[in-house]
């Protein structure tokens, strides 16, 4: 008669003292035996007892190139740490302060004094026009004028002549008449010379019939200034 | 019955004694377990289909341990030992979700 499932099942769970029983039970304690010791051995000795050698040499591949890889980074950290110690908050603030001044110069929004030269032209009869006086200032900034005025009025980059309505000059909006009293500041020496060169502003100006004076001068003040305008289309990039 | 107690016996054995595996022996001892673990699921599908014999236990124990390692150990001095391993656990565990799927058939019906 065949035995049902179940009936095996249960003859097999029951303890039979073969000889067949104990060896398969014998293997099962060694299969038991190994499991648990390979979770043992797993447990504590970490990966890099066990692993095999290739893997170990991948391991120590992949360990150099991270530590180049920080190294790099550490580089990159330490120069822009540098950078920053080397440029500190002081020195940048008075690296800022030079050049506000030196904009500030050239922009005529301070006063200024120096050496330079002062140009005084007289003319009675208004013979003299805006262009001998923009020939005149032409003329002292390839000589290296740094700040020039004239009559009280801040010669700037964007300052412009014309002529008055019956006599004067019209220097960006108001009419100053002789005489005219240029003061510029730079090298005077060089700026005389410019002035004074055959056919050039001081030759036209005695030609048209009025008179022309320069002294050179130790220390000349300019106080007029001007107010920069805020430009309306131009936009700084950075 | 007396092969489960022998495997519990063994387990709290290990636990207890937690013995030092050999060094040469570390990277073989997993996949001889997982080889033996498929014999033995093996070997209860088969009692529950009444063809169960004791030598046909003991041998494929035996040599699916050892050809288990050896295959293993072969890959390492080939130089795809890990590729290898991973290749005979997927194997084994195959068989042993299959012995089991046959196992649950004749325990649930199902």
């Amino acid at each position: 008669m065949p035995l049902s499932e179940r009936d095996r099942a249960r003859i097999a769970l029951k303890p039979r003292s073969t000889k067949r029983q104990w060896l398969v039970g014998v293997m099962c304690v060694l299969l038991g035996f190994a499991m648990a010791g390979s979770v043992q051995t797993n447990d504590t000795s970490g990966i890099l007892a066990s692993a095999r050698e290739t893997d170990l040499v991948q391991i120590l591949d992949d360990l150099t190139q991270r530590r180049s890889r920080l190294e790099e980074e550490t580089r990159a950290l330490t120069s822009a740490r540098d950078q920053l110690l080397a440029g500190s908050a002081d020195q940048v603030i008075a690296q800022t302060r030079d050049r506000v001044r030196a904009l500030s110069v050239l922009a005529g929004t301070v006063a200024v004094h120096g050496p330079g030269i002062s140009i005084t032209i007289t003319d009675p009869t208004g013979v003299i026009d805006s262009s001998i006086i923009l020939d005149a200032v032409q003329e002292l900034r390839d000589a290296g004028a740094e700040a020039i005025d004239i009559n009280g009025r801040r010669i700037v980059v964007n300052t412009w002549f014309g002529d008055g309505r019956d006599r004067g000059i019209n220097i960006s909006g108001a009419v100053v008449t002789s005489p005219y009293v240029i003061t510029a500041i730079g090298d005077g020496d060089t700026m005389a010379a410019a002035l004074r060169i055959p056919g050039g502003v001081a030759d036209a100006v005695n030609a048209a019939g009025a008179t022309f004076a320069a002294n050179t001068q130790q220390d000349v003040t300019i106080d007029s200034i001007v107010q920069p305008e805020k430009p309306r289309y131009a936009a700084a990039t950075s | 019955m007396i092969p489960a107690l022998g495997l519990l016996i063994g387990v709290v054995l290990g636990v207890v004694l937690q013995p030092a595996v050999p060094l040469w022996m570390q990277p073989y001892l997993p996949i001889a377990v997982v080889a033996a673990l498929d014999a033995v699921f093996g070997a209860f599908r088969a009692l529950l289909e009444g063809v169960f014999e004791d030598r046909v236990f003991v041998v494929s124990f035996l040599s699916n341990v050892v050809v288990a390692a050896f295959i293993v150990f072969l890959g390492d001095q080939l130089g795809v030992g890990a590729q290898l391993s991973t290749g005979v656990v997927v194997v084994l565990a195959a068989r042993i979700f299959s012995n089991l799927a046959a196992i649950r058939r004749h325990v649930f019906k199902a």
